[in-house]
């Protein structure tokens, strides 16, 4: 019994990780129609920041790294996606590909491609025992930490004004100009608060992982596309609910599968959402009767 | 002095015009009704006056000022509401959310839009009753209710509605014709479309025939309504007023 408690932790962990980083790409996705791959870089900066910062402490290198990825978002914003807004859906795709690999390249030049090691909290790998289960203590953090974060992310939708606002933008964004909404704000809101989200969800990874490389952030990234698309597009909880339900998986096929079929548990992640996507081509979490804004 | 004014105006989606040469004006405190069959381009003209479409050619005056290229936002800042086709109530937004949002910098401080909103819940009197709840549970008419609360929040100078009875049943449209009588006889500017001309004569002093993108006639409602000439114009796309 105790493998299953314990497996369960691990995929509430790793889960909340995948949750944050889908919802920093949801939230983009809801407004602009826009899927931003160089979320991963606002991910991979952040943990790069960290490296360069730690030596002053993890306090003032968390608050460099926050910034760092915040400052990355908007600016991304304002001199990449803004004089692409009003194109199609493909322009916006390729540049934010373009964007993605030339941040990465970037990395490459500065850093190198050599993976570094980066212990920033090395108090919170050392176990809890729950019962007869070991956790490492990171992995309780990396829970509650989330747990808050999307409590106090939904507290901002619904509470201020300018979440009121995102919201109305991701339901409906002309409409919500009609009504003397600017766009310029809500978006450039929506991208400070998606590189809040890709800088918490770098942070929690890292004090996990101990690796830092320039291709972290792309990995994230891809599996919180994949959580978008599972918990459903422009659906926020459904982004979070598929970032939990693909950590779940991802956990205990890890778990379940036999030894020699463990190299290839990704190829089982991705057939478990080609299978949930021809049973619901909406995503798990989004009702059959949500329509395609056009 | 006209409130508004379109001069010599053509929209286009890609090559194809939906506008063709639209020229109005709109006096102060008027209400300009637009009747034409499907496809005649009046969802186009709203969104143009609003600014959510830009112009090929000609241009629309807000109090003699050029407001055409102005962004959306700014459009209707400057007094121009739309309530849309359709009605666009946002999804997964509560009744007071929706209204929230139609609460522009126009009215002033706190003490300002508390007022508006009290006087927008003595007027629709269901949008108190429903505020907490979700707007798109709202029935078809209680939702029209709401676009029009919504658009009226935020002051406008001009008011446009966009086939406001499109899908509602008769006893609704009556109410919501109701509602337009009163803001009428408040003063406010406002623009009607309409496919179905039977009842603007309750609420226009003008009325505009637009088909195939064109105006085909225009003139005075006490004068066009119930003659042959605009159901000619509306039919067949000509007529002279």
């Amino acid at each position: 019994m105790s493998w299953v408690i314990q497996a369960l932790i691990d995929a509430m962990s790793i889960g909340s990780i995948y949750a944050l980083t889908a919802l920093g790409i949801g939230l983009i996705f809801g407004i602009m129609r826009l899927i931003n791959f160089a979320h991963a870089e606002s991910i991979t900066v952040t943990v790069y920041i960290l490296v360069l910062a730690i030596g002053l402490g993890f306090p003032v290198a968390l608050f460099l790294a926050a910034g760092g990825a915040l400052l990355l978002a908007l600016l991304s914003e304002r001199l990449a996606f803004r004089p692409v807004r009003g194109a199609n859906p493909s322009t916006l795709l390729i540049t934010s590909f373009a964007l993605s690999y030339l941040l990465q390249n970037t990395l490459v030049l500065v850093f190198g491609a050599r993976p570094m090691g980066l212990n920033i909290l090395p108090s919170l790998s050392r176990p809890l025992l729950i019962g007869d289960v070991r956790v490492p203590m990171i992995q309780v953090v990396t829970i509650g930490v989330t747990i808050l974060l999307l409590l106090a992310t939904g507290a901002f939708l619904r509470k201020t004004r300018i979440g009121i606002e995102m919201r109305a933008a991701a339901a409906d964004f002309q409409m919500a100009r009609l009504l003397g909404i600017r766009a310029n704000r809500v978006i450039a809101v929506a991208f400070g608060l998606s590189g809040i989200l890709a800088s918490s969800a770098a942070v929690l990874y890292v004090a996990q992982t101990g690796v830092v490389e320039p291709r972290l952030g792309l990995h994230l990234a891809l599996i919180g596309f994949v959580a978008t698309v599972v918990g459903g597009m422009g659906s926020l909880p459904g982004a979070v609910l598929g970032g939990l339900a693909v950590g779940m998986v991802t956990v205990f096929l890890q778990v379940l599968l036999p030894s020699d079929l463990r190299p290839f548990r990704e190829a089982f992640v991705y057939l478990a959402v080609i299978f949930v996507l021809v049973l619901r081509p909406q995503g798990l979490f989004r009702p059959a009767s949500a329509r395609e804004r056009v | 002095m006209a409130l508004l004014e379109l001069d010599r105006l053509w929209v286009s989606y890609g090559p194809v015009p939906a506008l063709r040469d639209v020229s109005l004006s709109l006096e102060e405190g008027e209400t300009l009704a637009v009747v034409g069959p499907n496809g005649a381009g009046k969802t186009t003209l709203t969104l143009a006056i609003a600014g959510a479409l830009p112009a090929a050619a000609g241009t629309v005056r807000l109090d003699q000022r050029p407001i055409d290229g102005l962004r959306t936002e700014d459009v209707a800042l400057m007094g121009i509401a739309l309530v849309p086709e359709g009605r666009r109530i946002f999804d997964g937004l509560t009744v007071h959310e929706n209204l929230l949002l139609g609460m522009s910098r126009r009215l002033g401080d706190r003490a300002a839009r508390s007022k508006a909103l009290a006087e927008i819940h003595a007027m629709f009197p269901i949008l108190a009753e429903r505020r907490n709840g979700l707007a798109t549970r709202l029935s078809g008419g209680e939702q029209q209710q709401l676009a029009i609360a919504r658009a009226l929040l935020s002051r406008p100078r001009l008011l446009i509605l966009d086939e406001p009875s499109l899908g509602l049943a008769p006893l609704l449209v009556d109410r919501v014709y109701d509602v337009l009588r009163e803001l009428r006889a408040t003063g406010l500017s406002i623009l009607l479309v309409e496919q179905n001309p039977v009842r603007i004569g309750f609420v226009a002093d003008r009325v505009m025939v637009l088909s195939g993108g064109a105006v085909r006639l225009e003139g005075r409602a006490a004068d066009l309504l119930g003659d042959a000439r605009l159901e000619n114009a509306y039919l067949s796309g000509e007529g002279h007023a």
